[in-house]
């Protein structure tokens, strides 16, 4: 029952899918068909003033097992063997420094505005122990 | 009047197959035995690690990374044996082209954590777009700046410069700069594997403990790979994650083109 309830849900998406790719080649801006068919599905939301079973469902197993999605860009990159010989370490390098700056630099900043706007939302935030 | 009714019904026809058409043409090729093969190798794979991480929850038993070094080593496996690493990447690429285009349509799932938690982010609405927009810059800025330093090639430039959005804009966006699509895919998911492996160190190092404050660090620079991890511990964190990511995107993917005009 629940499995065909997730399929109900699948096929929702590949609708809102289309939707997306519909809106996308009829306004011609470079946002992918994706970020239309969220947005859609996000409006539908708000207006139903809830989430259907079914595609909560499938939204849950979409987002839980989208690392399969990625994993055909992770191992394609030995195509590039020649390219990262002289390129691969600038980039490596650039990008490890460039993430820890960014999550730190975005994290502190939120918190900080947080925490100077509206003292009262600290009692709201929880300590966060993972991994 | 049937003839008015169907005149009037035929631009929807036409556009309706144009679409279908320009659909059809985008798609890549059905694979073929070997390509079909990886297929089911991928699947396994990733049902493998999937059921480790589910036992062992760590940071080490990623799933992206288990599965991954373990088709990496395959296909060199299967690359050596046919003395052929590029035939074999070839071969595993026609089940991985079919994926690819799969993650267009999966971020449309993101709506969820986003309806869910959409009070939560009201909020926060204010500071959570400075600090976006901050944490946007400062990791596109500060990665240019550095391979710039080490006399990077102007591709390098261009491939760092997508590696913080989720792949489909980011290789949507290296086929119209001088990028290359497939390895900008590539470092933007090595890009989000190397940030949520590292995230949960850098917030204690640097004291980060509210879940949206969290949550918007991984969805600015770990995208879609960060997200869902997030999304199996901790939902609310990771519709500001979601967010995050999908205005990211939408940023870079406006902003970028325009700083290739003005200084390239």
């Amino acid at each position: 029952m629940q499995a065909l309830k997730m399929g109900c849900g699948f096929v929702l998406l590949a609708i809102y899918f289309g939707l997306g790719a519909a809106v996308q080649s009829l306004t011609g801006l470079p946002v992918p068909a994706g970020i239309w068919g969220l947005v859609m599905l996000f409006i539908s939301f708000v207006v139903l003033q809830k989430v259907p079973e079914s595609l909560r469902l499938a939204c849950d197993f979409m987002i839980r097992h989208m690392p399969f999605l990625f994993l055909p860009a992770l191992v394609s990159i030995m195509a590039y063997r020649a390219f990262l010989k002289t390129q691969g370490l600038v980039l490596l390098l650039a990008m490890i420094i460039s993430t820890i700056i960014g999550l730190a630099l975005a994290g502190l900043i939120f918190e900080k505005l947080v925490v100077k706007k509206r003292p009262e939302q600290e009692t709201t935030v929880k300590e966060t122990e993972l991994s | 009047m049937p003839d008015i009714i169907s005149d009037s019904f035929m631009p929807i026809w036409v556009a309706c197959e144009n679409l279908l058409s320009r659909v059809m043409t985008q798609l890549p090729p059905l694979p073929q035995e070997a390509g079909l093969a990886w297929g089911l190798g991928l699947v396994l794979a990733y049902g493998a690690a999937h059921v480790l991480y589910t036992r062992w929850p760590s940071l080490w038993t990623n799933p992206l990374l288990v599965a991954g070094l373990g088709l990496g080593a395959l296909v060199l496996g299967v690359g050596s044996w046919q003395q052929n690493l590029d035939l074999a990447l070839a071969d595993f690429m026609q089940a991985g082209d079919w994926l690819l285009l799969l993650l267009g349509p999966a971020i449309i799932a993101l709506a969820l954590p986003l309806y869910d938690h959409l009070d939560k982010i009201k909020n926060f609405a204010a500071p959570f777009f400075f600090a976006l927009i901050a944490g946007s810059v400062a990791s596109v800025g500060v990665a240019l700046v550095l391979a710039w330093l080490l006399a990077a090639s102007e591709t390098t430039l261009w491939l760092l410069s997508t590696k913080s959005i989720t792949s489909p804009m980011a290789i949507q966006l290296a086929r119209v700069l001088p990028s290359d699509p497939l390895l900008a895919g590539s470092l933007v998911v090595i890009t989000g594997l190397f940030g949520s492996l590292v995230a949960m160190r850098v917030f204690r190092v640097f004291n980060i403990h509210s879940k949206p404050a969290q949550g918007l660090a991984i969805g600015v620079v770990a995208h879609g790979i960060g997200t869902s991890l997030l999304w199996r511990r901790d939902p609310e964190a990771a519709a500001f994650a979601a967010l995050a990511l999908v205005v990211n995107g939408l940023l870079t993917v406006y902003l970028l083109p325009v700083f290739y005009i003005l200084f390239a």
